[in-house]
């Protein structure tokens, strides 16, 4: 029985329903952007902490540690409360927006960025730079060549905040609200599908939802490799 | 700035351009009603149906729609989240209206409460003269029974025919609450072999989608089981900001086009009966 929902729910991906592809169009949007703009703001502060010696104590990595494993629920919470009518940041109306998702999203990517940037940075040699530069290169050089060093590990860190934003679903949930048509993207479509009983389309969207992972996955990997 | 890599500002650039793309779907300049309602009228196909009908010639309105248990929808609308709610709570609508939070209270639909339960009825709840006597069954039988306990309509309703009773069942081994939506009770006491209170809605819909083993056992029209939907509309003397124009005139719509309830069928089955039919 579920094998021919299966089936089904298949065949509605692959003949281009409109509404579904608005749902994958939208977790796409939501997922890379919120990750784009932790990147953007993670990697230096990962690369600044990583090079100071400035938190690298065991209690400061250790909250840092904490972040990168933030609840998505709590942190969907604590966004819709700041976002809500009443809340501080009410007067923004951006609950129940695409916007406030990317906002929660970005919470819950930021410290993975920039916790596995910091370590990246951390195991490049101490006296890299020295060796370097005795072997002639001048200081952009050197800050070419370092940048290349953490890259791999950088990227690693890139890659992870993806595949945390878009198998998220408890954060979203509480601050997007899963409207359809508006908010809804394929984690919620999964959830409120299987509670409709529609199993097979639930597992046909999951299809979907990690054939998109792998695109954007691979992609960042290939940045990875490029030398 | 040589020492910054040059994709780092590409990185940028992508970040500004999907925002983008963010702040103009968050901020559509399309008419936005934003409804609350009961899982049981959105699981059951009913809201599309009639939000369809009314949306046919109005192509700047969207109507985006938020379906939670009762308790929570009248939240979001307490909290000026909303335009207006469709619920099942009586003494929770007026008291909300009473505090001053709505206006316009119109009971649109209704059906009855069914009771659901496995097929051999260990409890009898199929004899029972009333919904107070399949309750006291379950009750005397010790039946496993699966609670909504969520603060819906379901659940008030559930817990007013307990204090009916005198009952207490609450901390008794073969109730268990599921915290959620009406399909996923349905679904759990499926799994259990359990009784559960439904709303037929919902109950019709999955026994289609996911082939229930359990049956319908009581299903008698009665003051207890009466099931009626209200419209609320968020007051506009407190929450200025809230399309009241439109709520009112969905309201309106919804009042004036009654055939649309009493022509939705699932599976043969009219599952919401306009009032005054």
């Amino acid at each position: 029985m579920v094998l021919s929902d299966l089936f089904d729910g298949i065949v509605l991906i692959l003949t281009g329903d409109p509404e579904v592809w608005s749902i994958a169009f939208l977790s796409l949007l939501v997922s890379t952007s919120a990750v784009a703009l932790a990147s953007a703001i993670g990697i230096p502060l990962g690369v600044f902490l990583g090079r100071s010696n400035r938190g690298n104590g065991v209690f400061f990595s250790s909250v840092l540690n904490t972040l990168m494993g933030l609840p998505p629920v709590v942190v969907g919470l604590t966004v819709f409360l700041i976002l809500a009518a009443e809340g501080p940041l009410g007067t923004l109306n951006l609950v129940f927006t695409p916007m406030a998702m990317v906002i929660a999203q970005f919470v819950l990517t930021l410290p993975i960025v920039v916790g596995i940037t910091k370590s990246a940075v951390n195991e490049i040699p101490e006296d890299l730079p020295k060796l370097l530069k005795s072997m002639g290169a001048d200081e952009a050089q050197t800050r070419l060549l370092l940048w290349h060093e953490a890259k791999t590990g950088i990227l690693i860190g890139v890659i992870t905040a993806l595949g945390r934003a878009f198998s998220e679903v408890g954060a979203i949930l509480i601050v997007g609200g899963n409207l359809k048509g508006y908010t809804r993207v394929l984690t919620t479509a999964i959830v409120t599908e299987t509670s409709k009983g529609n199993y097979g389309v639930s597992l046909a969207l999951g299809i979907l939802l990690m054939s998109l992972s792998f695109c954007v996955t691979a992609f960042v990997t290939a940045l990875q490799h490029r030398r | 700035m040589s020492q910054v890599p040059r994709s780092y500002f590409g990185l940028w650039l992508i970040v500004l351009l999907l925002f983008s793309v963010v702040y103009s779907i968050s901020y559509s300049k399309n008419e936005v009603l934003l409804l609350a309602t009961t899982t049981s009228v959105d699981n059951s196909g009913l809201l599309e149906h009639v939000l369809d009908a009314y949306l046919k010639d109005k192509p700047h309105l969207l109507v985006r729609v938020i379906a939670k248990g009762t308790g929570a929808a009248l939240q979001l609308a307490k909290d000026g989240q909303v335009d207006a709610v469709i619920v099942h709570a009586e003494q929770q609508e007026i008291s909300f209206i009473d505090e001053g939070y709505g206006i316009n209270r119109t009971t649109l639909w209704y059906n009855y409460f069914v009771i659901i339960g496995p097929k051999d009825d260990p409890a009898g709840v199929s004899e029972s003269s009333t919904i107070l006597d399949a309750f006291y069954r379950i009750y005397q039988t010790q039946s496993p029974f699966i609670s909504r306990g969520d603060e819906s309509g379901t659940h008030q309703r559930e817990k007013q025919i307990w204090d009916l009773l005198g009952l207490s069942p609450y901390d008794q081994y073969w109730y268990l609450e599921t915290g959620s939506g009406m399909a996923h009770t349905l679904v759990t006491a499926n799994q259990l072999n359990a009784y559960t209170l439904s709303d037929l809605g919902t109950y019709v819909q999955l026994k289609k989608n996911v082939g229930l083993q359990l049956e319908q056992l009581y299903s008698k029209e009665e003051p207890l089981s009466y099931n009626p939907y209200s419209y609320i509309i968020t007051n506009p003397e407190r929450f200025p900001e809230r399309n009241v124009e439109r709520a009112k005139d969905l309201l309106v719509f919804l009042i004036r086009n009654p055939e649309l309830v009493s022509g939705y069928q699932v599976d043969g089955i009219v599952l919401f009966r306009p009032l005054g039919e």
